[in-house]
Parts: C-alpha cells; structure tokens; sequence
C-alpha cells in the first residue's frame, strides 16, 4: 500500500531524498547540474586519446567481430588464442520488455542487455581489446550504462556509457585480469540496484592467451561451455498476496523498492525464469566430456552445486590466473562476480545443477538440469537390489 | 518527518482505505530521453496533432482511466538527472490547445483549473498524491520550463 499524501506533499518523495542524502548528497536541481558538470568533466579527463603512437598501434591490430548469442550459450571462440592481441568487436543493445518469469505467468518488465536475462556473455583473451558498441534502443524509456568488472577505470566504463533511448556509445577496454566477470548497469543512486534485480547484467569471460590449466600447468580443454546467469528477482504483490502486474518499465518502481529493501527475493532463477535450464530446455553433455560452467550473480551470494557429480576443477573466485580448487562438492559465488567450473560426466542420466540454498532451488526457482547421454558405469554406482521390504531389521 | 506527520498521513490511509481505492490507483511515470538532444522548440503540447513519436519527454499514466472518488497518482521520475513535475488540471477535452506564455515557455497555469500537484519529484523517485476527482477529463503536466511542449502531459478520464 503506497503512503498517502494530500496536496504538495510528496511523501515518497522525501523519504527518497533521505536515501538520496546517504548516497548522493546534492541532489538539487543547481548540484545535478554541477554533478553533471563535473561528470563530464570527469569523462573528458579519463577519455583523453592515448597517445597517438598507442593508438596508432591498437588500429593496426586484427579486429574480429563477435556475434554474442543468448546465454546458456557462448559466442563462438577459440580456446587458445591464435595470433597476437586482437580488437573484438560486440554490438550490445539494451531492451526494456516484458518477461514472463515463472509456470504462474508472473511477468518483469526486465531491463535486458541483448534481450535477455541475463545478457550475453563476451569472451576474449587476456591482452585483446573489448570494443563495444552499447545500444540503448528507441523505444526504452530509461537511461543505461555498463560497469565490465574485467575492465579497468572510469567505474569500470560506466562513467563513460551513459545514454539516454535512441543514443549508442562505443567504449573498449583492454582485457588485461584473466577469468570470468560480470557486467551490469550502474545507472546511478536508487537505479543501480534497481537496474540489477530488474535482469540487467551479464559476464565477460578473458581467456589465458594459451588456455586454461589445471593446478599442474595442465592444459584444460573443455567440450561444452554453458552459461548460468542466477538473477534474483524482487515482485511486488497485491492485497491478495498475488504477483502485481504493470503496463510499462519502470511503473512498479515504488513498489519495488519496498520489496528489494527486505532483501528477501520472490524468485532466485536461472537464465532468466523458472524452468529456463529444465525439462526441454535442460543443458546436454555426453559421458566423457568435459563442460565448463560460467555461473554468475550479480547481486546475491550463491553456492552452486551439481547434484551426482561435483566440480573437477572450480575457479571460485573467478580469476584464471588462480589454481583451481579440485573436487568441490559446493563452491560460493559471491555476490557481484561470476565462477567457473569443469566438469568431466562420468555417468549418464539426469543431473541437477542447483544454488544448494534448497529452498532457493526448489521453492524459488534455482534449479537447472543437464541431461547427460552414455553408457552408465557399475563401478562407479550400482542398484544392488531395488526396494523392497526390509528383510533383516537392524 | 515527525511523528505526528507520519501519524496523520496513517490516519488519512485509515480514511481512504475501503473507498476501492485499489481501482483508482493511477502508475504514472515521469520519462526523460533528452539526454544532451536540445528538445527547445518543439510544439508538442495537447490538442497540436503533434507527432508525438518525435517526444523525449513523456508522461505516462495506467491506466488511463480510473473511477470517481479518492483517485491515487503514484508518480515515478524515471529521469536520471532533471529533477520534474507533476501538476494535475482539469480540462473540458484534450483536444484543447492550452494558454501559453510563450516568455517563459510555460502552460499559463493560471488560466487552468488545478487540482493538485508534486512539485521537485527528483530523479528516480516516486511520490504520491491522492485527489477526489469527479468525472472528466484530467491533464498530468510537467510545467518546469520547456518540458511541456517537448511532449511532457498526458490525459486521465474520470468515470
């Protein structure tokens, strides 16, 4: 229920500008200007042209363009890096549409990087050149920006995005920290946040020049690389407790804000929605091979968990240039990066890949399956017989 | 706030509260895609058959019609940057070309019939205002300089 206010008195209004006090403290309408001014100020200093010489020699280099695919896929890309540095280029755009998130019919207005949820994943290799193109498309209503946690500045180039609908900018950076990343809208204040529980975020994954190792210095090649981006979604409801539904983006904001404040989500999902990594959508792998996970959460803690198989190798914090922890059973996400995980499937069948908080997993939506083919192996678990009575009471 | 301001505004939820007030709920959103564009001259203000698509400034109500009686406006500034406004007047029609003092580059509110307004809703805030509203037409503007005519106002219907 929203407060009440008669008249000229914007009850919400001030309650927001107490929040707006704590985290930017001079928003007048003369200190917007200023703060506008000196972002741009800002902007001008940290954009200043290398010199030219550097320039001169990052045109020179190959430039490749990327063609980002919806996540849990990747965009197709080279293990070990062939050639010298290169510029990859990528087109992100960003859409404001509605999304249905759940078996109920419960909708977002999701704020999507490549129209999904979450957004498209960027590879690279350590010393190659992001070049992106972000494209804030017509029809939204509201400004964005991109903070790449692999990149380095200008808040990790959010400072350097900003656009309004109809505007693109180009921004690259140099992929310089090997591992996997996510990126997310930092709009500013309140939006932050709210940008980031509304689906908008997505990962970079910089690849070593020569690949991934295992601890020993082993090369680590991988047959499959999915893609598990878990969002936390925060959905307003009605009198009645059921899930509110709005015209447009940005219309439930209020009524947002109240539920994200309780820092309890309604749905913690995977890709998107309930059920998008399920059933007909399950991720497939065949016995023998070896799949690399990239699992990220921009916003929340999460301790991925592959139920009947375990992490072989697990960059926890993400960073390739760590030694990857062996034999996991459970790793942790922390909040606001992305992990990964090889695992070689040794059995057939069905697995579930789950946030191992089971109540997030089974009563609030993060849960995926893989759906593994192959010859099942005796050794490694057999039925020795099936249930029946108990025959010799312990 | 005190508390007895916070006591007065629970008192006036209690008041309002079974006067369906769940179907007199207006969402209004404040947008803004101005940007660095320069949106001066533009003419495209209620009753011009402007070509509204041209708009970066907009305000947008759902629904657009609500029932008599105590009718809610939860208004959301979606601008990053530029602090707006909210005024509510009553209008015969919105095909009407309203007063406009073209100086200042603002609705002449004075010649309007006002029920009510948000004033410095800044941005990504929302607030709210509750009116008793009869049956009719009403326009939802932003009055700060120039924003109207950039396509700042919708029409709310009363039944």
């Amino acid at each position: 229920m929203t407060i009440q206010a008669t008249g000229n008195f914007p009850a919400k209004g001030n309650i927001m500008s107490i929040l707006s006090k704590t985290l930017a403290p001079h928003l007048t309408r003369r200190n917007l200007l200023v703060a506008a001014t000196a972002t741009a100020a800002a902007a001008s200093l940290v954009s200043a042209p290398a010199s030219a010489e550097e320039e001169a020699d990052i045109a020179k280099l190959p430039r490749v363009k990327q063609k980002l695919v919806a996540p849990p896929f990747l965009p197709e890309h080279e293990q070990v890096a062939t050639g010298g540095p290169k510029v990859i280029e990528v087109t992100l755009t960003i859409e404001e549409k509605k999304m249905v998130i759940d078996d109920e019919g419960t909708e977002v207005w999701a704020l999507a990087y490549g129209g999904s949820v979450p957004g498209p994943m960027i590879v690279a290799h350590e010393g190659d050149y992001v070049e992106v193109t972000l494209q804030n498309l017509p029809n939204n209503i509201m400004e964005h920006n991109i903070d790449f946690h692999a990149a380095t500045g200008a808040l990790g180039g959010g400072a350097l995005t900003k656009i309004v609908p109809g505007e693109q900018v180009v921004l690259r950076w140099k992929a310089i920290k090997p591992g996997v990343f996510i990126y997310h809208c930092a709009p500013g204040d309140i939006m932050i946040p709210y940008h980031v529980v509304h689906g908008m975020n997505g990962a970079v994954m910089v690849l070593p020049r020569d690949g991934l190792k295992d601890g020993k210095g082993k090369a680590v090649k991988y047959d499959r690389v999915y893609y598990v981006g878990e969002q936390d979604y925060y959905i307003p409801r009605d009198d009645q407790g059921n899930f509110k539904k709005y015209e447009s983006a940005g219309e439930n904001m209020s009524d947002a804000l109240d539920v994200m404040r309780t820092l309890t989500p309604t749905h913690v999902v995977f890709n998107g929605a309930k059920g998008a990594l399920t059933g007909d959508h399950a991720l497939t792998a065949k016995v023998g091979e070896t799949v690399l996970f990239i699992h990220s959460q921009a916003n929340r803690d999460s301790r991925p968990h592959l139920i009947g198989g375990h992490g072989d190798l697990v960059w926890e914090g993400g960073s390739f240039n760590d030694v990857p922890d062996t034999n996991l059973e459970t790793w942790f996400i922390r909040g606001g990066s992305a992990g990964a995980m090889v695992y070689t499937f040794r059995q057939p069948g069905i697995y579930a890949y789950v946030n191992h908080n089971l109540i997030e997993a089974v009563m609030l939506g993060a849960t995926g399956h893989v759906k593994v083919e192959g010859e099942w192996n005796d050794d490694l678990m057999k039925q020795v017989s099936k249930p029946g009575p108990i025959t010799n009471q312990g | 706030m005190t508390m007895k301001h916070l006591l007065a505004m629970a008192f006036g939820t209690a008041v309002l509260a079974g006067s369906a007030q769940a179907d007199s709920l207006v969402r209004v959103t404040l947008i803004d895609k101005t940007g660095a564009a320069d949106s001066s001259g533009l003419r495209l203000g209620m009753g011009m058959h402007a070509d509204m698509s041209k708009a970066k400034m907009a305000v947008n109500a759902n629904p657009k019609t609500a029932k008599r009686g105590a009718v809610t406006l939860n208004v959301t500034n979606l601008a990053s940057g530029i602090v707006h406004e909210v005024i509510v007047a009553q209008i015969n029609s919105g095909e009407e070309i309203l007063p406009y003092d073209e100086s200042r580059n603002k609705v002449d509110a004075e010649q309007l019939l006002t029920l009510g307004s948000i004033n410095e809703i800044k941005p990504n805030s929302s607030a709210s205002i509750t009116l008793n509203l009869d049956p009719g037409k009403y326009l939802l503007y932003c009055n700060i300089a120039g924003h109207y005519m950039a396509g700042m106002w919708t029409v709310i219907s009363v039944e």
